[in-house]
């Protein structure tokens, strides 16, 4: 991935992008922890939000790597500071190098609507797939959390990305029209 | 505010807070995460999962960070009980359910403990230092301190947009926002968005005006540096997690034979 092409202004609004994906995200899953200990919950609510922010950043930039830098420093975060669980730290690096790789090689870069709506869906099919198989390593009990459990959350968030990134889409218009955003 | 004194903890480090783990240097404690969560996939015996996780919660207690620590650890075992609870309701059988569930959760608390006993004792800055010492692109860095500087202040701005539909008589509670999702859509996500657009605009130009490159060659007042606490601490983690291991694989032979 070439780093540099990427501005000041680029990473700036990456890292502002990621805060409010990273407020989103834990608003949403608390909010539903407070409701159901059921796991893959979680990763469905926060699916449709995450996905509104990540397409909006992915627009304003519109250069692959894009979504990488997001999932690198989204994992670190979510690694090392809140909630501290390592494992997150694979899961959004692959979320994000996957949907980079999928947009360079149908796309090549982003900015169509269709490619924010195919980037965010990816990156929540592979996010669910890894997080979601991760337990097992940990002993989780395969009767709690069963493959086609797993597959149905996977189908289930990468439609909650795809709606999500639709919407973000929608948001990136309305702002362009505002003149927050360059055409 | 709620949203941001619920981030702060992580965001933010209070600098009257200062221990021997405080003191130690990133990259050994990073070094201590990873080794700690490796290790917990090994370990196959409870008691030594349990063992680990005593080793951890005396560095907390060390580190004087055990009081705020706790609400998060509550959270993470009330979790495991409901867990264990819904289990056992299923399947009408609470052996079972204890069985199938405790070595998952002592793993996933040994990992939550050694995050949390990282996450509460290195400041975010500390940690970009430490990441930018071991040759990670200068670029991401500087994504990574942007962001951790602007989670509380974007927090205390929703905080302020909320605030100000309140004053216009509009309270969202969550039915509301299900009911009538464009008064958040329209009221909450678009000045929330126009506000970090600007946010953004103004630390680039703030940082380009200052000749920023990428965050190359930067310099820091404070350098990281490994000293013998390091070497020490680094020491004792691995020859205990060897014991363990160890202890762990022996008496699992013993079981097979």
């Amino acid at each position: 991935m070439n780093l540099k092409k990427f501005t000041t202004r680029d990473l700036t609004f990456i890292g502002m992008i990621i805060a409010l994906m990273f407020i989103v995200q834990a608003v949403t899953i608390l909010g539903v922890s407070a409701f159901t200990p059921f796991e893959p919950a979680k990763s469905v609510a926060s699916a449709f939000f995450v996905s509104i922010v990540i397409a909006i950043g992915l627009a304003k930039v519109g250069k692959i790597g894009t979504f990488t830098i997001i999932g690198v420093v989204n994992g670190i975060i979510c690694g090392f500071i809140m909630p501290a669980f390592l494992p997150l730290l694979p899961t959004t690096v692959l979320g994000g190098l996957a949907a980079d790789a999928v947009i360079k090689i149908k796309y090549g870069e982003y900015g169509v609507r269709n490619s924010l709506i195919t980037a965010c869906g990816i990156n929540q099919l592979v996010e669910t797939f890894v997080i979601l198989t991760v337990p097992f390593f940990f002993g989780f009990s395969q009767t709690i959390l069963t493959p086609t459990l797993i597959l149905v959350s996977a189908l289930i968030t990468t439609t909650l990305g795809v709606l999500g990134g639709f919407v973000g889409s929608k948001i990136v218009q309305e702002l362009k029209k505002a003149g927050a955003i360059g055409e | 505010m709620i949203i941001e004194s619920f981030f702060s903890p992580f965001t933010a480090q209070n600098p009257e807070e200062d221990s021997m783990v405080h003191r130690l240097d990133p990259r050994t404690k990073m070094g201590l995460l990873l080794g700690v969560t490796l290790l917990s996939v090994y370990l196959d015996n409870i008691i030594f999962l349990l063992t680990l996780e005593m080793v951890l919660i005396v560095l907390t207690v060390i580190s004087r960070t055990f009081r705020s620590m706790m609400r998060f650890l509550l959270l993470f075992f009330t979790f495991g009980i409901i867990s264990v609870v819904v289990l056992a309701l299923i399947t009408d059988n609470l052996n079972y359910s204890l069985v199938s569930f405790s070595p998952f959760f002592a793993r996933f608390g040994v990992m939550i403990t050694a995050g949390l006993l990282f996450a509460f004792t290195t400041s975010p800055n500390n940690l970009a230092r430490a990441l930018e010492k071991m040759r990670f692109p200068a670029p991401l860095s500087f994504t990574l301190t942007i962001t951790l500087r602007y989670i509380p202040t974007l927090a205390r701005e929703a905080g302020a947009i909320m605030n100000a539909l309140k004053l216009r008589g509009i309270n969202l509670s969550l039915w509301d926002i299900i009911r009538k999702p464009s008064y958040f859509y329209r009221g909450m996500i678009i000045p929330l968005l126009i506000r970090t657009l600007k946010l953004s605009d103004e630390i680039a130009i703030a940082a380009e005006s200052r000749g920023f490159n990428g965050g190359k060659g930067r310099s820091s007042l404070n350098t990281l540096k490994i000293g013998v606490n390091d070497l020490f601490f680094a020491v004792f983690m691995v020859m205990s997690g060897f014991i363990l291991l160890f202890m762990d694989k022996a008496s699992l032979l013993k079981i097979g034979g």
